[in-house]
């Protein structure tokens, strides 16, 4: 079997980073933590073998949006899942421009549903 | 956060790679951490708060109070809390709209943030109390056994065989181990070798007219410990009487025999049903003191818990669930008297005895806590006895009321209201912890007509038996309820619709051995069944229709019989 891909996660929030970073170990993926967006893009330029990025959106400093312009930039063409506390369109229209692939509702099927959208974005 | 965000993940990540934990297992502890921590959240955003309404200008707080909300409204839905997450999510808008402009002039929009706190504040409490419960009830859950542990041992002693053969089936289907003895002969060297829970004992035998308590008395004599012996005779006088309690017998039943009554001394003398301790929650700020007070009634058998913070009362509450709470009058940060307010603003609290420990001796302070619903005024310094005496009257007067509320009268079972409850609890804990759970709905089959042909207080008897039955054989865990007149309503916790028919078809089969006596003869009874399951279905409404549906499945299909949604479908040939 091929191996999983190396994901990079990145919440500021540590308790669902850890929830993110369990339930998708226990998927079979080697997983990057951070907890910022500077974080991620350290660890970004630190493992070339990464091949999706899972980024909340709304944090601190560096946000999901800056994050994933700046990945894109660099000319990598990985899949980026955006987390959002809420649907809004406005920042639908953002997520989309700045060249995320999918958006991820933070609602109470999370947990249960993050490894199914990886896969899938991975899939894509 | 922002500092702390870099160290937190060098956590995570330590504790991801060499924990040997099921992922499971690391997320249910995540989880209850993340709900452990929400009183900090809380504490910081209610600091964001009141620094806002100090310098309304100030838009660093307004910010650092919206990026707090909006992490709360993130975090919370994803760990199961989601009425939490909308009350942050709401209250995030609201300051949202603050930073804006949009609202800055409105003077309600600061009363409506305020609510929109209060609303969190409240929703937090709320989760996190029942998050607490839910563990509480997954810990008292034991893993497999559906019928009771090991069976008891009783011996039946009489010379009447045809009697020894019924009473020992009886007896049995009620989940007793029963060894019959016809003679005298044998039975010293049986208890010898095994000593029953109990001996069920006829008086007379061919050897003499007290023979039987002769050799009860040799047998008392000789045991390592005092033997349960429950005398059955013809004889009603005095002095049998007498010479089975001198023999050392511990009931006395006369011939022709109620199985009920004989039953319930059977129950009494071998059960191990103690009486469970009064749980007090002792508040007092002093540690020395609550911890004398914890002592003086532990003493007195009594299960205490200190608390020392008035904030953190409502966790324990939840927790160790007191039927009493000793509070002290006056503490840091908190009045006692507010505190009883809170505690009484909780439905399940509503009517929890409290009773201060003061060292006030104004009257007029004191009225004040008695008129917010404190039930005794004790001033310090407090003699032990005093305490004692004032805790166990309230608590047991609180336990009677409660039995009062809850129970069925006849037979001991939850009543109708409270099984309903149960119910719905059930369905909650099972949505929040992903559980499963069954629930039967039982009805006597023909009782009318029982009533009609034996009277009605066999028809009492008769339920009662069927209520005892379905307490030997469930789990301590399970809820028993009397729904209605003749019907039962069970909730088997954490069981599958196969599991519970097994239960079920179990204790039918037993229940239809069951000969029940009255003055016109002994006569056999049976029960119908219907059990529907969570999460087929999904509230409390439609599980009770199900059930109730496949009773009448089961009474359409010839009674005496237990169906489920799948022997139904399934089994064509019913």
């Amino acid at each position: 079997m091929e191996a999983k891909p190396r994901l990079l996660v990145v919440d500021d929030d540590p308790f669902v980073l850890e929830m993110l970073v369990i339930v998708l170990e226990e998927e079979g993926y080697a997983v990057e933590a951070a907890g910022s967006g500077g974080d991620a893009l350290e660890a970004f330029g630190r493992h070339p073998d990464i091949g999706l990025v899972l980024t909340d959106m709304n944090m601190p400093g560096m946000d999901g949006l800056e994050l994933t312009r700046e990945i894109r930039r660099r000319g990598a063409d990985v899949p980026i899942l955006l987390l959002t506390a809420h649907e809004d369109g406005e920042l639908v229209r953002r997520a989309t421009e700045s060249g995320a692939n999918r958006r991820l509702v933070k609602d109470e099927d999370l947990m249960d549903r993050i490894a199914d959208e990886v896969a899938g974005a991975l899939r894509a | 956060m922002r500092t702390d965000a870099k160290k937190e993940t060098k956590a995570v990540r330590g504790e991801g790679s060499g924990s040997k934990e099921s992922p499971r297992a690391r997320l249910r502890a995540l989880r209850d951490k993340y709900i452990r921590s929400l009183p900090d959240a809380l504490g910081r955003i209610e600091a964001h708060w009141s620094r806002v309404l100090e310098d309304k200008s100030n838009r660093d707080e307004a910010r650092a109070l919206h990026s707090m909300l909006h992490t709360l409204a993130g975090s919370a839905p994803s760990f199961g809390f989601s009425e939490v997450g909308e009350a942050a999510r709401s209250a995030e808008i609201l300051v949202r709209n603050l930073l804006d402009g949009a609202d800055s002039q409105d003077s309600d929009a600061w009363e409506r943030i305020e609510a929109g706190l209060d609303a969190l504040l409240a929703a937090s409490i709320t989760s996190r109390c029942e998050e607490l419960a839910r563990r509480r009830f997954e810990e008292s859950v034991p893993d497999i056994p559906i019928i009771r542990a090991e069976p008891k041992l009783v011996f039946i002693v009489d010379d009447d065989v045809c009697l020894l053969q019924n009473l020992a089936v009886q007896i049995a289907c009620f989940g007793y181990e029963v060894r019959t003895f016809s003679g005298l002969a044998d039975l010293e060297a049986s208890v010898a070798k095994s000593q029953p829970s109990a001996i069920i004992m006829d008086l007379m035998f061919p050897e003499g007219k007290i023979a039987g308590a002769d050799a009860i008395a040799a047998l008392q004599r000789n045991a390592m410990r005092h033997i349960p012996v429950i005398f059955i005779s013809q004889r009603d006088d005095f002095t049998a009487r007498l010479m089975s309690v001198r023999a050392g017998g511990d009931a006395y039943l006369t011939k022709p025999l109620h199985i009920c009554s004989l039953l319930e001394k059977l129950d009494q003398l071998t059960g191990d049903r103690e009486a469970d301790p009064y749980r007090i929650l002792i508040m007092d700020d002093d540690p020395e003191l609550s911890r004398f007070y914890a002592l003086t009634l532990e003493q007195y058998g009594m299960r205490t818990r200190v608390v020392n913070d008035p904030l953190q009362i409502i966790e324990h509450l939840v927790d160790f669930h007191p039927e009493l709470i000793l509070m002290d009058m006056y503490m840091e940060g908190c009045h006692g008297d507010e505190l009883a307010k809170i505690i009484r603003q909780m439905e399940a609290y509503v009517s929890i005895p409290i009773v201060y420990l003061s060292a006030e001796t104004r009257k007029d302070r004191q009225l004040r806590a008695l008129r917010i619903g404190a039930d005794d005024f004790l001033t310090k310094p407090i003699k032990p006895e005093h305490l004692i005496s004032s805790v166990t009257i309230r608590a047991e007067r609180m336990r009677i009321i409660r039995s009062f509320m809850e129970q069925d009268s006849l037979t001991g079972l939850l009543n109708h209201t409270k099984t309903k409850e149960q119910l719905d609890l059930a369905v909650l804990r099972a949505r929040r912890g992903g559980g499963r759970f069954c629930f039967a709905m039982i009805d006597i089959d023909g009782f009318k007509s029982i009533n009609d042909t034996h009277g009605h207080l066999t028809g009492d008897r008769v339920i009662v038996i069927l209520s005892r039955l379905l307490q030997q054989r469930l789990r301590k865990t399970d809820v028993i309820g009397r729904y209605g007149g003749e019907e039962f309503a069970v909730i088997l916790m954490d069981t599958d619709e196969e599991q519970a028919y097994r239960v079920m078809d179990e204790i039918r089969k037993s229940f239809e051995q069951i000969r029940h006596e009255s003055d016109s003869g002994r006569f056999p009874v049976t029960f119908s069944c219907g059990i529907s399951s969570y999460p087929a279905f999904r509230d409390s409404l439609s599980l009770n229709k199900e059930a109730d549906r496949l009773l009448y499945e089961a009474k359409r299909n010839g009674r005496n019989r237990v169906i489920t949604w799948k022997n139904l479908e399934g089994g064509e040939g019913l």
